[in-house]
């Protein structure tokens, strides 16, 4: 399958899972670890939403296949993550607050 | 002696009759003055002789398989001895067809190359300059905006939008019928004929239709940027195919098509700087009013992602606007080389001033003030670029320099309104700039007449107003019925995902 579905697929996960639990995941993570993608998909699969499911279901079949999806997912306590971007440095600061309300 | 009369070489005599039509709308009136008439025959003997295209005869062609009564040749004149007893027949008002050996060759290659650079200037040009100025998240969105544009108003322009642009209507305001779907415009191989414009009677009807075509894809693309990172996409899209139709094919009329109101009466455009740029900037700034603010600003920083695509896009814009404006001459003569001449002053002067000013009340200056004030160079030699000369240029360069860095800071501030990427502050500002000053710089010796300063502004704001209101209306109309923003969720998601299921990575 295509990286472009499976970020698509992923992207989609990551909206829902926000929505529902306000938990961030990092998408791009998700595609190049299999256990941390079992994860999100057990997670996924947990709120028993339609929308997730048929998500979770997609993202298993594009990554492993049907017949590994069923296998059970361990549990991956580390794994789970905030996709959030730290500036340390003031240089940064700085920069980044020349955007506050204007462009240029 | 028999001598037809070929209208544009003989109008031409210091002017082209494409610029007359197109850049300079006095001619509306003048080309119905007895002194044209005068003017006309005195000039037959001189054109007969300079040219040899002007000796050939231009009978009235075949219309085979066509529609003849959508077609207007120009009648085959006999020239008597005694001038006076000349009867001069009207020029032709409306698209009409003519043999093969009519069409200049030189005009329609240099035409099709500036189509193809104006086309340029939205896809990728534009696309890439905008997208390098939002955050990550909305990059694809904002480039689709571009692509989805283009493909609708082609189809927009083919079926309704050149016809109420570019034919005589019944009114000085919108165009009529004659065209829609194209109908009447042909390309006879076997009978050796094919339809011209009016506007532009030394390149084939096709290449005038794809040429301005290229200019109605470019102006709704412009105002994007105003709402970029908070539309729906599909509200986006109906918004452009109303925009297209109630605004920029009326106000393309009146500015370009000779029996356009304000073509008649006297106000210079000559590539767009009322048309495109004005129109977009209000357009923009009323769309920003209406899609109110993105969340979070003016207390989180909205960082441009990625300066080298809008460095690029921008480059791209420049280099594409050599064919905007040596393009809108319609020809490949003197005045093409003049516009294209200034265009590279102007710019060039505007991103210099602007990164001056960065350096003065910033200490630095940045890539993204270049670029912008390379484009607000553009946009404000736009109307001006058959009209004025080398000094013109520089002072408009100039000023758009440092209205345009007015434009997108302070006066930004005081709007109060998210203008995401500063489509009023440089396009609208630029143009406004653009349009004043062509009537203070416009030279007679180049454009051949003088312009006047009230006639510039009037025409200026009229089409504010017009824009302004007319977009107002149409984005209500679409709140009422899809909406226009998406939801804070979406809208915190980002549109590349919420919108396109699609996110770069």
């Amino acid at each position: 399958m295509s990286e472009s579905a499976k970020l698509a697929v992923a992207g989609l996960i990551s909206v829902a899972l926000r929505r529902k639990l306000n938990r961030v995941i990092d998408v791009e993570w998700l595609l190049h670890n299999d256990d941390y993608a079992r994860e999100v998909m057990r997670i996924a699969r947990k709120q028993e939403m339609p929308e997730l499911s048929q998500y979770a279901a997609r993202m298993d079949e594009l990554i492993f296949g049907k017949a590994i999806a069923v296998q059970s997912a361990p549990v991956v306590q580390d794994t789970m993550r905030k996709s959030t971007v730290v500036n340390d440095g003031e240089d940064e600061v700085g920069i980044e607050n020349q955007y506050i309300g204007a462009l240029r | 002696m028999n001598i037809s009369i070929n209208f544009k070489r003989n109008v031409e005599m210091g002017k082209s009759m494409n610029w007359c039509q197109k850049g300079n709308r006095k001619c509306g009136l003048w080309l119905n003055t007895p002194a044209f008439l005068l003017f006309m025959l005195l000039s037959m003997n001189v054109a007969a002789e300079s040219s040899q295209d002007a000796t050939l005869p231009a009978a009235a062609v075949a219309t085979s398989g066509t529609d003849a009564a959508n077609i207007i040749s120009p009648a085959q004149v006999d020239i008597p001895e005694t001038p006076a007893q000349v009867v001069v027949p009207p020029p032709p008002t409306a698209p009409y067809a003519v043999g093969f050996d009519k069409i200049n060759t030189g005009d329609t290659a240099w035409m099709l190359s500036s189509t193809a650079l104006v086309l340029l200037m939205t896809i990728p040009g534009l696309a890439l300059f905008y997208s390098g100025m939002v955050r990550k998240k909305n990059v694809l969105s904002t480039a689709l905006q571009s692509f989805t544009i283009v493909c609708l108003v082609t189809l927009i322009w083919v079926v309704i939008g050149y016809s109420l642009a570019f034919t005589p209507g019944s009114t000085p305001f919108i165009g009529g019928f004659d065209r829609l779907m194209l109908n009447g415009m042909f390309y006879d191989k076997t009978g050796s004929t094919l339809t011209v414009s009016h506007i532009a009677s030394s390149i084939p009807e096709s290449v005038y239709v794809m040429f301005q075509l290229t200019f109605a894809i470019i102006t709704p693309a412009l105002i994007t940027g105003a709402f970029a990172e908070r539309m729906k996409f599909s509200a986006m899209v109906v918004f452009m195919i109303l925009w297209s139709l109630f605004v920029y094919a009326p106000v393309a009329h009146v500015m370009w098509e000779p029996s356009g109101f304000f073509a008649a009466s006297g106000i210079l455009d000559f590539a767009g700087g009322t048309v495109v740029h004005v129109n977009a900037g209000i357009a923009g700034l009323v769309c920003a009013y209406m899609l109110g603010t993105r969340r979070g600003y003016g207390r989180e920083p909205f960082s441009p992602n990625n300066l080298i695509y809008t460095m690029i896009g921008a480059a791209l814009l420049w280099v594409g606007w050599f064919g905007f404006n040596a393009g809108s001459a319609v020809a490949s003569d003197g005045r093409a080389g003049m516009a294209m001449l200034v265009t590279q002053i102007a710019a060039a002067t505007a991103a210099l001033t602007w990164m001056a000013i960065e350096r003065i009340y910033k200490s630095h200056a940045t890539m993204l003030g270049a670029c912008s004030g390379a484009v607000a160079g553009l946009v404000a030699i736009t109307p001006a670029s058959g009209f004025v000369g080398v000094g013109g240029a520089l002072s408009i360069g100039f000023a758009a320099g440092f209205f345009c860095y007015w434009g997108a800071t302070s006066l930004k501030r005081m709007l109060g309104a998210d203008d995401s990427l500063d489509v009023f502050g440089i396009h609208g500002v630029g143009g406004i700039v653009g349009a004043i000053l062509t009537g203070v710089f416009a030279d007679k010796v180049i454009g051949g007449i003088d312009a006047s300063i009230t006639m510039q502004i009037v025409g200026t704001f009229s089409t504010l107003i017009y824009s302004g209101v007319v977009t107002w209306i149409i984005l209500l109309m679409v709140d009422l019925v899809i909406g226009l923003r998406v939801s804070d969720d979406d809208e915190q998601d980002g549109l590349d995902i919420s919108q396109h299921a699609e996110r770069v990575i």
